[in-house]
């Protein structure tokens, strides 16, 4: 059966095995109470948002798992502030988004030193991996506010408007971030398939 | 407007960000512009191509690590929490009771402090001037002059009165003179 969350603002994210919206407050309700193995579920239904925007955003598996660490734990630290009506996906991306900001700039490794290796395997496969490789690390190589209104607008599907929402921008901004991310990746993707040619 | 509105524009499109208004005017363009209609097939081609970011796969055991670190920092932070607890509250008891005793158990009078003793003085040595064989007068304690002694007045010895007459007969003053003073 495919499980999907609607959140409050009207958006839909799509989530094959995570629960229903109507079980969230009640956990949350039981989480606030001290019930652990309530707030564990509640992780459960927002882990794999919550890492592949860290991934996306932060381009390494490590720093991206203790980005998600991070941010549940400041949930657990938070859940007493929670309102239950408000909308916690908007909340979680909101903080996922600055830890990663913070873990980036910690980060002594500079952008564009991690190589894109060729991948083995049968033509077609490999070409499609490396065309992954080559769109992931495009998108690490953007600007870190291009990046985060890429990231939602296209990766999570959030709209403008919720995006804007959660970066504490205005529409208009994000719009021109997302416009001006687009056009990036378009010429990078653009030189490296003409390098394959 | 020149092309590189109108890509901007086409950036906004392929990922259906732009209004209707300005979809309006980009198709116009794109009639009479063949160099922006092959941006917008490239741009498109990019477009889809990034969507298959989203369908990357990540293994469960990344969450399984992830929740477990989470729970392990939960109930690390509990621990510490209970560390810091218990000596607060044992210090807590402890002033209570402190409390408690200094108030049911009256307190220890104050010590009476001892009488000072009173040692002899050594005797001071010689004066430098002395003799041999010549007797060195004592020396005396100083001695305070003698007060002179206060007459003591009887407890019973009763006030003077004096009586002084006006011209006016109906008028007499009487003047109590009492010992204190001399």
């Amino acid at each position: 059966m495919e499980h999907r969350i609607v959140t409050d603002c009207g958006w839909e994210a799509g989530a094959e095995e995570r629960p229903s919206r109507e079980p969230l407050p009640m956990l949350l309700r039981q989480a606030k109470a001290g019930d652990v193995g309530a707030f564990e579920q509640l992780m459960s239904a927002y882990e794999r948002r919550v890492f592949t925007v860290a991934l996306r955003l932060l381009h390494r598996p490590e720093d991206a798992q203790d980005a998600a660490q991070e941010v549940f734990f400041r949930f657990y630290r938070n859940l007493g502030r929670l309102d239950e009506s408000r909308d916690l996906t908007a909340w979680l991306y909101r903080v996922t988004v600055n830890v990663c900001r913070d873990i980036g700039r910690k980060r002594s490794q500079p952008a564009g030193s991690v190589p894109v290796e060729p991948v083995p395997g049968p033509e077609a496969q490999a070409a499609l991996a490396q065309q992954t490789r080559i769109l992931a690390d495009a998108v690490r190589r953007l600007p870190e506010k291009e990046r985060a209104a890429l990231v939602l607008r296209d990766l999570e599907g959030l709209p403008a408007r919720e995006v804007a929402r959660i970066l504490g921008s205005s529409e208009g901004t994000v719009r021109s971030q997302i416009s001006a991310a687009r056009l990036k990746i378009r010429k990078l993707t653009e030189q490296f398939l003409r390098g394959r040619k | 407007m020149s092309c590189s509105r109108f890509e901007e524009m086409l950036a906004l499109r392929a990922g259906g960000d732009l209004p209707g208004r300005e979809t309006v005017r980009l198709d116009a363009h794109l009639e009479g512009c063949p160099k922006c209609r092959e941006f917008a097939a490239a741009m498109a081609a990019s477009q889809a191509a990034l969507q298959s970011l989203r369908d990357e796969a990540v293994e469960d055991q990344v969450f399984r690590e992830i929740r477990r670190g989470v729970l392990a920092r939960i109930e690390g932070s509990r621990q510490t929490g209970r560390l810091w607890v218990r000596p607060a509250f044992a210090a807590a008891a402890v002033a209570v009771a402190v409390a408690l005793a200094a108030w049911l158990v009256p307190g220890p009078r104050p010590p009476v402090p001892p009488a000072p003793k009173i040692a002899a003085a050594p005797s001071p040595p010689p004066p430098p001037e002395a003799k041999l064989g010549a007797v060195a007068e004592p020396l005396r304690p100083r001695r305070r002059p003698a007060r002179r002694p206060r007459r003591e007045q009887p407890p019973d010895a009763e006030p003077l009165l004096v009586q002084l007459v006006t011209d006016d007969p109906n008028v007499v003053i009487y003047w109590l003179i009492d010992h204190k003073g001399d």
